[in-house]
């Protein structure tokens, strides 16, 4: 009978555990403070020997750091380290991908190269990596209120659009499921989301906020004031409509841009992050125009990067590392180190985004140590942004 | 009306008489442009503003314009739905290196409500004989504005800025220009609220004629000249209801339009005609009754000559909400 009732708890637990999760879209997305990064795990009574399933928070994020030359390989090997896309995407999903675009290139320069936006082999590979985990549309978008011409390195780059060429190899392959849009032109409503600012709410264009699957795809970057890196939580910025807020969003800057930030990622809560590091850019940062330096990661460290993680804070937080090897002060807990004195980082880990604490970050690939740099930062004393300090925008 | 006064039979009333009747009937039924629901205009044109801005046409549409910093104009709407609203106006400006600002505020008997601003990004993008371009641009500062119901005024002015992070005004470099205010509500939709953007007709499939820009009309927009011709947008209803489509065109000679809307299990159309004339004017369809979720709308040109769409809006009749 004992044994009996031992079977039924274990069937109980296990399919407590592989229980289905609700719809997205029925269920609406979790609040930024429901347990994200929570897992259940069954611990046994030895008394009873009944097995109970006990929901605990993990400890840590996954993140994993590739290094290579192969930029397409390298961030299907990212994605599979975290566990595959199937984990993240599902059949029939429909996933809004965010390169960093909207800056490159203004000169007619090559912007890939400039290190001003994510490399499209890297953007091309995780929206082909959706496309086979079953996804039935991805969306690659930013809000551009410019001309189409120089979108997506058009004018930026050489002939024209570089991640098209892609997009378009990948459609052949799979069918017409992959599209390259401004989001300007392909909204048709704002979805409102609480913001912790004066605004109260920030407007998210439709395609991204209703979307099954958010993926942020930023260019490895520090940054002028008012953040010292660029990275995967600040590159939603440019989902966000500038016919409402500006170009360049200075509404946005006015209310307190590390929170909107954090409320930004709060509404989207993306399931994946993946920062494209082939090229760089360090000092002011953004573009070659605000005064930014091109940084070919490969002379640096001997070979590209990409990082990745679901965690958005845990995978900037490792990124700003990787940048940061040199940068002073550092908080005194080492486990904190450079991403706590970036304030929206910071913000973000303890509004429950996710875990900044290196305790908390489990690193899968390369040792950090290993491909650690000490990138340039910026002249205008935006590093170290201390706890506490007013949310200073630009203006 | 007035030519009902004017014509009314009765000998007591001298024409003297007639006329001051006729005055106080414009005054008091046509001051205030009505916006409302349901299936209430939500455009104003602001060519029917007063003030120091001038009237003229520019790129082909009936605008107000002005060169001259901080000169006001101000324009009377009726708000008959109290509710959470966006204001935007469609602006135009040919700027190459000052930053143009927009300002607005909305005041009813009880002073200034709300005000609000929008710097535009100056064109450095385009070469210098395009004649501008045309914004469709939030003036809302914060999220919304929640407006009570009845009578009020919107009061608006110009400035520059010498760059978009610069504070400290500069030099008006040349004019800027607005055709029309929008106050497109803040619906709520189960546990959020959502409100109206722009439908890009040049983010359709078919046989129009799609110009990112279109230097005589200083805008993105899709032309059809051939009668047959279809254009099919993507679109998506944020809920199921009934909506109205909101469209800004130009045909030079009388035109009719179809407009389909094609869901996962419906097909709706209407027609709608339009009245020619040689600058840009606006259309409004429906309402039609949509399914949440994605939607076609598709538009065939079913008249003669050409048919040129800007731009269009979906907008639902429910009323806005006023709770959060």
């Amino acid at each position: 009978m004992r044994k009996f009732a031992k079977i039924i708890n274990i069937l109980i637990a296990v399919l407590f555990i592989f229980r289905p999760s609700k719809d997205k879209a029925e269920a609406g997305k979790p609040s930024a403070d429901e347990t994200k990064y929570s897992s259940v795990m069954v611990s046994l009574d030895k008394k009873t020997g009944l097995i109970e399933p006990v929901k605990i928070k993990v400890v840590t994020s996954k993140v994993s750091v590739i290094k290579g030359i192969d930029l397409y390989a390298m961030t299907r090997q990212a994605i599979d380290a975290l566990g595959g896309m199937k984990t993240i995407v599902k059949k029939g999903d429909r996933v809004f991908i965010k390169p960093n675009y909207i800056t490159g290139g203004l000169d007619g320069h090559d912007p890939v190269s400039a290190g001003e936006i994510a490399h499209p082999e890297v953007v091309a590979s995780v929206a082909e990596e959706c496309v086979k985990a079953g996804a039935k549309e991805v969306v690659i978008g930013e809000w551009v209120e410019r001309p189409i011409k120089i979108n997506f390195g058009g004018k930026e780059g050489k002939d024209g659009a570089q991640v098209q060429r892609l997009v378009d190899l990948l459609n052949k392959k799979y069918g017409h499921k992959i599209f390259l849009i401004n989001l300007m032109e392909h909204t048709t409503y704002f979805r409102y989301f609480p913001s912790r600012t004066k605004l109260n709410f920030l407007a998210i264009p439709d395609l991204v906020a209703d979307a099954d699957v958010v993926i942020s795809i930023p260019a490895l970057k520090t940054h002028h004031k008012p953040s010292p890196v660029s990275l995967g939580l600040k590159n939603f910025m440019g989902v966000m409509p500038s016919s409402l807020y500006g170009e360049p969003r200075y509404k946005l800057h006015h209310a307190g841009l590390h929170q909107v930030i954090v409320d930004i990622n709060k509404a989207i809560q993306p399931d994946l992050v993946v920062v494209s590091a082939a090229f760089g850019m360090e000092g002011p940062g953004a573009s070659l125009f605000l005064g930014g330096k091109a940084v070919d990661v490969s002379k640096r460290i001997g070979g590209a990067l990409v990082i990745a993680g679901r965690d958005p804070v845990a995978t900037d937080a490792t990124a700003t590392r990787i940048i940061t090897k040199d940068w002073d002060p550092v908080p005194a807990n080492p486990d904190l180190g450079t991403p706590w004195y970036v304030n929206h980082i910071r913000m973000a880990a303890e509004q429950g985004l996710g875990n900044l604490d290196s305790s908390k970050i489990s690193i899968i690939g390369e040792q950090l140590d290993n491909v650690k740099m000490n990138w340039e930062r910026s002249d205008d004393n935006v590093y170290p942004e201390l706890p506490g300090e007013k949310d200073e925008s630009r203006i | 009306m007035i030519m009902f006064i004017l014509n009314f039979p009765g000998r007591k009333m001298k024409a003297g008489f007639k006329i001051k009747v006729s005055f106080l009937a414009v005054f008091f039924c046509g001051l205030f442009i009505p916006l409302g629901y349901p299936g209430q205009v939500f455009s104003v044109n602001a060519v029917d503003s007063l003030g120091e801005w001038r009237r003229e046409v520019v790129t082909g549409r009936e605008a107000v314009s002005t060169n001259k910093a901080l000169a006001k104009s101000e324009i009377q709407v009726y708000i008959e739905e109290p509710g959470k609203y966006q204001l935007f106006a469609y602006i135009h400006h040919n700027w190459r290196k000052a930053v143009p600002c927009v300002y607005a505020e909305v005041v009813n008997d009880k002073g200034v409500l709300y005000q609000g601003y929008h710097r535009i990004e100056n064109i450095w993008y385009l070469d210098g004989e395009s004649p501008g371009r045309w914004f469709m641009v939030s003036l809302t500062q914060g999220s919304f504005w929640e407006l009570p119901k009845g009578k009020m005024t919107i009061r608006f002015w110009a400035g520059a800025k010498a760059a978009v992070w610069d504070d400290s005004s500069g030099q008006m470099e040349s004019s800027i220009s607005v055709d029309k205010f929008f106050f497109v509500p803040v619906c709520p939709s189960g546990k959020d609220s959502n409100s109206a953007w722009l439908i890009y007709p040049e983010a359709g499939d078919g046989n129009w004629n799609i110009s990112d820009y279109q230097s005589e009309y200083a805008t993105n927009l899709a032309k059809s000249v051939k009668r047959g011709q279809t254009l099919s947008i993507p679109a998506k209803v944020p809920s199921s209801g009934r909506y109205r489509l909101w469209a800004a065109v130009f045909s030079p000679e009388d035109n009719k339009l179809g407009i389909t809307f094609r869901g996962k299990s419906y097909k709706r159309k209407v027609g709608v005609d339009i009245k020619g004339r040689d600058i840009w004017s606006e259309i409004i369809a429906g309402p039609v009754y949509l399914d949440k979720g994605e939607c076609r709308i598709i538009l065939e040109h079913l008249g003669q000559g050409e048919i040129l769409v800007d731009y269009l809006i979906i907008f639902s009749e429910v009323s806005p909400d006023r709770r959060y």
